[in-house]
């Protein structure tokens, strides 16, 4: 299986093609593969299975690539082709526009790097939201309380808490967008 | 996602989760990075691979067996079809000859149809594209990676430094324009009139009588609801009151649309009816305020919005192309077709999209569903149903409009001018016997009386800041409104913009309680509001004299329960909670 990189030449103006062995291949994508599949709605568990799919899918023959950014949009073109056709198998619900916007959203923020820049965007915004939005996002999602236990910490109703933390990822959202634009 | 925070975002996900963030700041905060996967690809692969090859070697020895059984039975085949093609050659032969005495000939319309553009679906060259080749790994065949013709990104390069590419010819599943045959424009009085012959002639096909027209200044407040978005103010009214002029309805209607002073206001107007309204999640507001200010070409602004909005095919079909493709994604149902969804979809890639705004903008689907798009802002309700084949009764109608609306360079203030002017649009709200059966739910409406309709919640701000004379803030408390509200809502949403023109209670006072709209507060109500305030009457008797105040009727049950809820929860200022009572049944009123 394993073999040293070659290059291939092919004609004028043509991209080179770069044989990549898998370790190499899965090196590089795996983490941007998994946090695609993570952002479409894959639990962790499902994800590490997806993306194990994905990688053997395409690893049957020997992969060249011509681009890293092509070679992103591939695996994330088939990952995104195995979780629907699992999500349909499982009988569940796909609401395929909500989908296509997150896989629009995903090659518009965070294709170029495996989401490693929305990632550390993300922690800025943080530290940008007001004290209580952010009390909130860290309760639900650094010591995953309940909404509840939320709401209790901050002495507001479970639909006020509901409404925080809605609004902070909506400003984390558009806070991520401007950034990166 | 862990347990409970699925069970928190469980409720409403598609509303409520946005799984983007979600996903990262549970790496952020809960530390699900992206785990190693290596070693199990590693074994998987191996273990696949070793999978296929002893599927190879059965699959040899089966095809050994079956060459050998074949080889017997080669030798009488071969004879049989000899025989076999020797009798087919005699009847095809037998056949020309017979069909050549009889004149054997195209005729002339045969050879019309062989020679016009057939509408086929084709689809493009033979060479599999990313999406296709994707689709087939993930049935588990293997395929060859994409080469460098059909990557996406060079693809995309590509058409981006290549402008105005002509159409391919695979782009022939909208079908061929009826509208391509250019007409000189009519005049406005006739295309009014035939619009109003079709209602008349289907309204007494089908013994209906329509409702009464609006008096005057009823008329007149609708059209300015409908074309700047706010009620006219004393001066307007009296002004139009006054003129005896027997055109000053159509100069009036010409005057809001095209007239420099009120230009600003018809731009923001239709700029947040395209935004909030018309195009859905399709709409860009950069693009659409452009637009409107700069009467950017119809097929220009449908190609932008195609072109560069983030949204998936269902919003372009349905708002764009006023198709509705929904369950289509899936499976064929009440005429959403799933091929056609299919074929759509594979065109709106990154590397085509281009290609294929430049068709949707050429459509006749598009020009007309603009036209049911504009109709539906002034009436409630589309002219002909959401079908790419409409056998409706008013198609004609839609089909007038649509041309005259292309001959007229695409000019969507003349397409509002036309329908404001119609006596369709002067019909009041009345119900009788005679018109009763006309209904929209009946799923052919013939607007033989005004359906319901609310206003836009900015709409009626607009028109409260319009007509105040001062302003002043009643808020004397520190409590935020939104939480205030969810307090006593349990099903309210905060920060949700209605997402059409029939907002709920809560959602109104919510929205009027935003900072702006605060300060706006009706003075000539005040004294009104103040003396309810301040009497003995219990909260349910205060409500019910709002309400009966600001829309001469006394509230439904609902209507009254909500109301004494918001004054419950304004107990500390109850002058507050009568001014969001005022406001809530305002907005409801017409």
């Amino acid at each position: 299986m394993s073999s040293s990189a070659s290059k291939t030449t092919s004609g004028q103006g043509k991209p080179q093609a770069e044989t990549l062995t898998p370790e190499e291949l899965i090196e590089t994508y795996q983490a941007g593969v998994w946090r695609y599949l993570r952002s479409l709605g894959c639990s962790p568990a499902e994800a590490d299975d997806l993306t194990q799919d994905t990688f053997v899918s395409i690893l049957m023959k020997p992969f060249e690539q011509y681009s890293s950014a092509a070679t992103a949009g591939y695996l994330r073109r088939v990952a995104f082709n195995r979780f629907i056709s699992v999500r349909r198998r499982e009988g569940r619900v796909v609401l395929m526009e909500q989908i296509q916007e997150i896989d629009q959203s995903w090659t518009k923020l965070a294709s170029d790097d495996h989401g490693e820049r929305i990632l550390d965007t993300l922690k800025t915004c943080l530290e940008l939201l007001t004290e209580r939005s952010r009390w909130a996002i860290e309760m639900r999602f650094r010591d995953q309380l309940s909404r509840a236990e939320i709401a209790a910490a901050l002495e507001i109703t479970e639909n006020g808490a509901k409404n925080l933390m809605q609004r902070a990822k909506k400003q984390l959202r558009d806070c991520v967008e401007g950034k990166i634009k | 996602m862990s347990q409970k925070g699925e069970d928190i975002d469980n409720e409403n996900p598609k509303v409520d989760s946005d799984p983007l963030i979600d996903s990262l700041l549970e790496e952020c905060l809960g530390g699900l990075t992206p785990p190693d996967l290596s070693s199990q690809i590693i074994a998987r692969l191996r273990k696949a691979e070793k999978a296929n090859e002893q599927t190879l070697v059965s699959t040899r020895r089966t095809t050994h067996a079956r060459q050998y059984k074949s080889t017997r039975t080669n030798r009488f085949l071969t004879i049989s079809v000899i025989v076999a093609t020797l009798a087919v050659v005699t009847s095809v032969v037998g056949f020309v000859a017979w069909k050549h005495g009889n004149g054997f000939a195209l005729t002339q319309n045969e050879t019309a149809q062989v020679d016009d553009v057939s509408v086929v679906d084709e689809k493009p060259a033979d060479t599999p594209t990313a999406d296709e080749m994707a689709a087939e790994v993930a049935d588990g065949a293997a395929v060859d990676p994409p080469d460098e013709t059909v990557s996406s990104e060079s693809i995309a390069s590509q058409s981006a430094s290549e402008p105005g590419t002509s159409e391919p010819e695979s782009f022939v599943f909208f079908g061929e324009s009826q509208y391509a045959k250019s007409i000189e424009p009519s005049s406005a009085e006739a295309i009014v009139n035939f619009v109003d012959d079709v209602f008349q002639k289907q309204w007494s096909t089908r013994q209906i009588e329509p409702a009464s027209a609006w008096p005057e200044n009823e008329w007149l407040e609708r059209v300015y609801v409908r074309v700047l978005g706010r009620s006219p103010d004393p001066s307007e009214l009296a002004s139009f009151a006054k003129s005896k002029d027997p055109n000053k309805r159509p100069d009036l209607i010409r005057t809001l649309v095209e007239s420099p002073e009120y230009s600003a206001e018809f731009v923001a107007h239709w700029t947040n009816v395209f935004q909030t309204r018309l195009l859905g999640d399709v709409a860009s507001k950069p693009i659409i305020a452009s637009a409107v200010e700069q009467d950017v070409p119809f097929p220009r602004l449908v190609q932008s919005l195609v072109k560069e909005s983030q949204s998936g095919l269902v919003s372009i079909c349905r708002n764009i192309l006023g198709e509705r493709l929904e369950c289509a994604q899936c499976h064929d149902n009440q005429g959403q077709s799933a091929e056609r969804y299919a074929q759509l979809a594979t065109w709106l890639r990154p590397e085509t999209r281009s290609q294929f705004s430049e068709a949707v903008a050429r459509s006749d689907e598009a020009h007309q569903a603009f036209v049911n798009n504009i109709w539906q802002h002034f009436f409630g309700h589309r002219l002909t149903p959401w079908s790419r084949q409409s056998d409706s009764a008013l198609q004609p109608v839609l089909d007038r409009l649509t041309q005259e609306f292309i001959a007229a360079d695409h000019d969507p203030k003349k397409l509002i001018q036309w329908i404001a002017m119609t006596e369709v649009f002067s019909l009041s709200a009345e119900v009788t016997r005679s018109n009763e059966t006309d209904s929209v739910v009946s799923g052919e409406p013939l607007f033989s009386r005004q359906y319901t309709q609310s206003w836009f919640a900015t709409s009626v701000e607009e028109s409260l800041a319009k007509v105040a004379t001062s302003s002043f803030d009643l808020m004397g408390v520190d409590a935020d409104p939104i939480e205030t509200i969810a307090s006593v809502a349990p099903d309210f949403k905060a920060d949700v913009v209605p997402e059409n023109d029939q907002p709920d209670f809560w959602s109104t006072i919510a929205l009027m309680n935003r900072d702006a709209g605060r300060s706006r507060i009706l003075v000539d109500h005040r004294d009104m509001l103040e003396h309810i305030a301040l009497s003995k009457l219990s909260r349910r008797e205060k409500a019910e004299h709002v309400i009966l105040a600001v829309t001469g009727r006394r509230p439904t049950p609902k209507e009254l329960s909500s109301a004494v809820e918001i004054l419950r929860s304004q107990a500390s200022n109850e002058l507050l909670g009568l001014r969001d009572i005022w406001w809530a049944a305002a907005m409801g009123h017409h």
